[in-house]
């Protein structure tokens, strides 16, 4: 396949050309309520070109792979129009590799039906109770197999083989309706979604808890988040706002974001880091085939670095992180995030606690979002932190914060540390959902806006 | 490389010959975007994809499949097959026929906009907000599609159609002194040609100027005018509510309610296939089903909900329509064009009736909560204090929340005279008497 993308590409000129074939198999299951809605497997075969010409761009997804060589000729045609004076890409090591997945247990060498038993096994426990009205589980695996070469070098087989599994109760009581979930995800292999019948268990006591819960007084708050919130926090609040494509080509945001400003305490430590083995947000070579390292976002409170691809890095005159990513062959890749998390530190939940009259512990992550100054992460259930200890349940607990006060108000870091993927991801550019891994640990903030009564 | 009708006619008779009855749904599309960054044209891309889904009813059970992979097409319909020993009882048959109803969703302008008028509109566009805002950065995408769609199945219905969809979206970011960041953005998309940016900017730089002031608010209930993109996040809940999945399982809090005055008098929504040249508008829907009008709701009276084959068949009720897909998935219920009808009051009256109160235009995290159930919280991204029927300021770093169904029950105020379509949804503005704010 290498060859026969680089035959495509050799009478082509541009001063950069980038060519990705992609071919994809899945196997999805989906139970709604008793129904066995979905069950079957998927085929895709795509690829892409991209082109840059003087700073501009082309770009041509398709599917016919026998006309790749036209393709590469129509996008080196759509790069000339474009004229964008740039300096063009960081040079770097072109990977030239051969990245095999290697899943414990491959999700291929399962049976369809043990996957539909698994799931069934599974909807079975959410739909025994009498208080639950609907269930939702969705079990997907897919591997993609990516050929990427590019014009200066780099030549990537690259396999990633994904499995996970959704579960999630619906509780009703007259006109309320409350939900509860958990996903798992990620590349270690089918394991990760066998013997979870405890989390059904934990999650349909979790929907019902929710009907009897509160909702939160509105305004600000002392909170506590649990290591998937403090994922979901960190992602938001700073992560993107790390990702250099936001930053480059403005220069009151690069003199906001320069390195060394401070922006929380001493403790706090923000890392991006791809090839964490297992993790859902793991890649070894990033889209444009330059290797995946850890990268410091925060180091002790200060700026340390951001998220490049080759363009970015090029025009601040930093290195490149390998974080070019795309969704699939039929997106040009973007800066994004891959496993991303707080450093632990060494503060016990009680410890996080204590001396909190008034506050909120809120646990679990339902979503977030950033506009990059404000941003706003949802919580799957919360308890009222009363005298140092946890009093009535809360539920509907959406907390906001300002990125530029927030990390700041960062009171203790907790000694816990857990990291988390799932069949949901990161949405940027169009492009969602990106298989990502946030986590980190507890974690104790102050001042943090809730929504509510 | 083999015709793609051909295709199509040989997955089906392949597939046909092995179940008892079998659907094929082929999509393709070309998009043509033309992509803007920090005030420059940064992409020209050409975006061709197409692929098959193959459904198939076997032993009274449902199977499916799909590839955009066409030299696999053996795989795809033994993957069917075996998919169809557990799927799904199937609650409905194919339809024999389908009378396409007339809409126009196909405009030959859209199908030749080359990109290089794509991006003179960009940059014209950019230019009108940096006249006026020089130190605003903006971004944004112009796009041109040409989508084929076409459903056959061994019954003998064989419908398809031809669209076109065009779009402008333009977004700018002002960083401001004490290092806040503004958004503010406005789009345009429609199946025939979108080519006038001048609504656009006007909106942009009309909220770039209002937010130029900052104000604060405290903790409290403050009446609020939700603008129509505003609208569009509320009324999540209440396309959840009336989808006929969730009202099979159970689960929407519409279960049951036909009949039920479930909202003020003053509300009507209709969802609507047959808009001319709307961006949902279509002759029939992806099982090859007539498409028309469904009122969900009207004058407050829940009249309908949507409904797909399977899910109509489940209930015992007439499909409407509604089954929407992807090429790689199976038919779910879902909308066309909503359009939610308007009400009487000309939106100067709305802002002038009130003393002391907000206007909430963009929100972070919504459909991040228990929608399902109605509720909202959100940070309210751009939104203005309102003094005497004048903005006075930007506000900041503060949400909003409430539950949807409350709001729209007993909570409105007045209801805008002029709809605007935002993407597949038209309403008008809506005046709340009080919403939750909290605050710093």
């Amino acid at each position: 396949m290498i060859d026969e993308i680089r035959k495509a590409m050799a009478s082509a000129s541009a001063d950069y050309i980038e060519v990705r074939v992609q071919r994809a198999g899945s196997s999805d299951v989906r139970y709604t309520g008793k129904e066995l809605e979905h069950i079957g497997r998927r085929t895709q075969l795509g690829g892409s070109v991209r082109a840059m010409v003087k700073g501009g761009w082309g770009f041509s997804s398709f599917n016919e792979l026998a006309d790749l060589p036209d393709y590469v000729e129509a996008t080196c045609r759509q790069a000339r129009l474009v004229e964008r004076e740039t300096p063009g890409l960081a040079p770097v090591e072109p990977g030239q590799a051969t990245v095999v997945a290697e899943p414990e247990v491959d999700p291929r060498d399962v049976a369809l039906e043990d996957k539909q038993a698994l799931c069934e096994a599974y909807n079975k426990i959410i739909l025994a109770s009498p208080k639950i009205q609907t269930s939702n589980v969705v079990y997907r695996d897919s591997t993609i197999d990516e050929y990427l070469v590019t014009s200066d070098g780099a030549e990537l087989h690259q396999e990633t083989c994904f499995a996970g599994v959704m579960v999630m109760a619906v509780a009703k009581d007259g006109a309320d309706v409350q939900r509860a979930y958990d996903s798992v995800g990620n590349i270690r292999g089918y394991q990760v979604v066998a013997d979870r019948e405890a989390v059904c268990e934990e999650v349909v006591r979790r929907a019902i808890d929710l009907l009897s819960a509160e909702q939160p007084d509105a305004g600000p708050h002392t909170v506590v988040l649990d290591p998937k919130l403090c994922g979901v926090f960190i992602h938001e609040a700073f992560g993107h706002l790390s990702e250099a494509d936001f930053v480059y080509e403005n220069d009151r945001l690069r003199k906001i974001m320069q390195i060394g400003r401070r922006f929380g305490p001493d403790s706090l430590s923000i890392c991006d880091y791809p090839r964490m083995p297992g993790e859902a947000g793991y890649y070894a070579y990033d889209a444009e085939g330059v290797a995946g390292d850890r990268t410091y976002l925060i180091r002790d409170g200060v700026l340390d670095n951001r998220l490049h691809s080759r363009e970015t890095a090029k025009m601040m005159d930093e290195e490149p992180t390998g974080n070019a990513r795309c969704l699939n062959y039929s997106f040009a890749p973007i800066v994004r995030m891959s496993n991303t998390f707080m450093e632990p530190r060494e503060h016990s939940f009680e410890e996080l606690l204590d001396g909190i009259d008034d506050g909120i512990y809120a646990i679990g992550a339902i979503g977030g979002q950033t506009d990059m100054e404000m941003f706003t992460f949802s919580a799957e259930e919360a308890y009222e932190i009363k005298n140092g200890e946890l009093a009535r349940k809360l539920r509907d607990v959406v907390l906001t914060g300002n990125v530029f006060e927030t990390l700041g108000d960062i009171e203790m870091i907790g000694d816990d540390f857990e990291m988390y993927g799932g069949l949901g991801g990161c949405g940027k550019g169009g492009q969602m959902p990106l298989r990502v891994g946030d986590g980190g640990p507890s974690v104790r903030i102050k001042n943090v806006v809730v929504g509510g009564q | 490389m083999m015709n793609v009708n051909e295709l199509i006619d040989r997955i089906l008779s392949r597939a046909g010959a092995r179940a008892d009855a079998a659907e094929v749904y082929f999509k393709s599309s070309e998009s043509r975007p033309v992509e803007f960054e920090n005030n420059k044209l940064k992409y020209i891309a050409t975006k061709s994809g197409r692929g098959v889904g193959l459904r198939v009813i076997h032993n009274g059970r449902i199977g499916f499949s799909s590839t955009s992979d066409f030299s696999r097409l053996a795989e795809l319909v033994d993957s069917a097959m075996e998919s169809a020993r557990f799927g799904q009882e199937a609650r409905f048959e194919f339809p024999e026929h389908c009378e396409p109803s007339e809409v126009k969703v196909f405009d030959e302008r859209v199908k030749e906009l080359d990109p290089k008028e794509m991006a003179d509109l960009g940059h014209r566009g950019i230019d009108a907000i940096l006249a006026e805002h020089p130190d605003v950065q903006c971004s944004g995408s112009v796009n041109a599609s040409v989508s084929r769609e076409r459903v056959a199945n061994t019954r003998g219905l064989d419908v398809g159609y031809t669209s076109t969809r065009s779009s402008i979206s333009l977004t700018a970011l002002a960083v401001g002194d004490d290092e806040g960041f503004l958004w503010v953005g406005d789009r345009r998309s429609g199946a025939d040609l979108v080519d006038d940016v001048s609504p656009l900017v006007k909106t942009i730089n009309r909220d770039l100027e209002l937010a130029e002031r900052t104000a604060t608010l405290s903790t409290g209930t403050y009446p609020a005018i939700f603008t129509p993109d505003a609208m569009g996040t509320l009324l999540l809940s209440i396309s959840q509510g009336v989808n006929g999945k969730m009202v099979q399982k159970g689960a929407s809090p519409l279960t049951g309610r036909i009949g039920e005055q479930i909202l003020d008098g003053r509300i009507t929504v209709v969802d609507d296939a047959l808009t001319e040249f709307g961006p949902a508008s279509a002759p029939h829907d992806t099982e090859g089903l007539v498409s028309g009008r469904t009122t969900l709701i009207d004058k407050g009276v829940l009249k309908s909900y949507l409904f797909d084959l399977q899910t109509a068949g489940m209930l015992g009720e007439r499909p409407t329509g509604n089954g929407i897909r992807s090429y790689s998935s199976q038919p779910n219920p879902g909308h066309n064009n909503t359009m939610v009808l308007p009400g009487d009051t000309p939106y100067p009256d709305m802002l002038a009736g009130i003393k002391r109160g907000i206007l909430v235009d963009a929100m972070l995290g919504g459909g991040m909560s228990n929608t399902l159930a109605g509720a909202f919280s959100v940070n309210v991204d751009l939104g203005f204090l309102i003094e005497d029927g004048q903005f006075a300021g930007r506000i900041k770093n503060c949400m909003i929340a409430g539950n949807v169904y409350d709001l729209l029950k007993d909570g409105i105020e007045t209801i805008g005279d002029t709809p605007e379509m935002k993407g597949a949804l038209s309403v008008p503005h809506f005046c709340f008497k009080g919403i939750r704010l909290g605050t710093q």
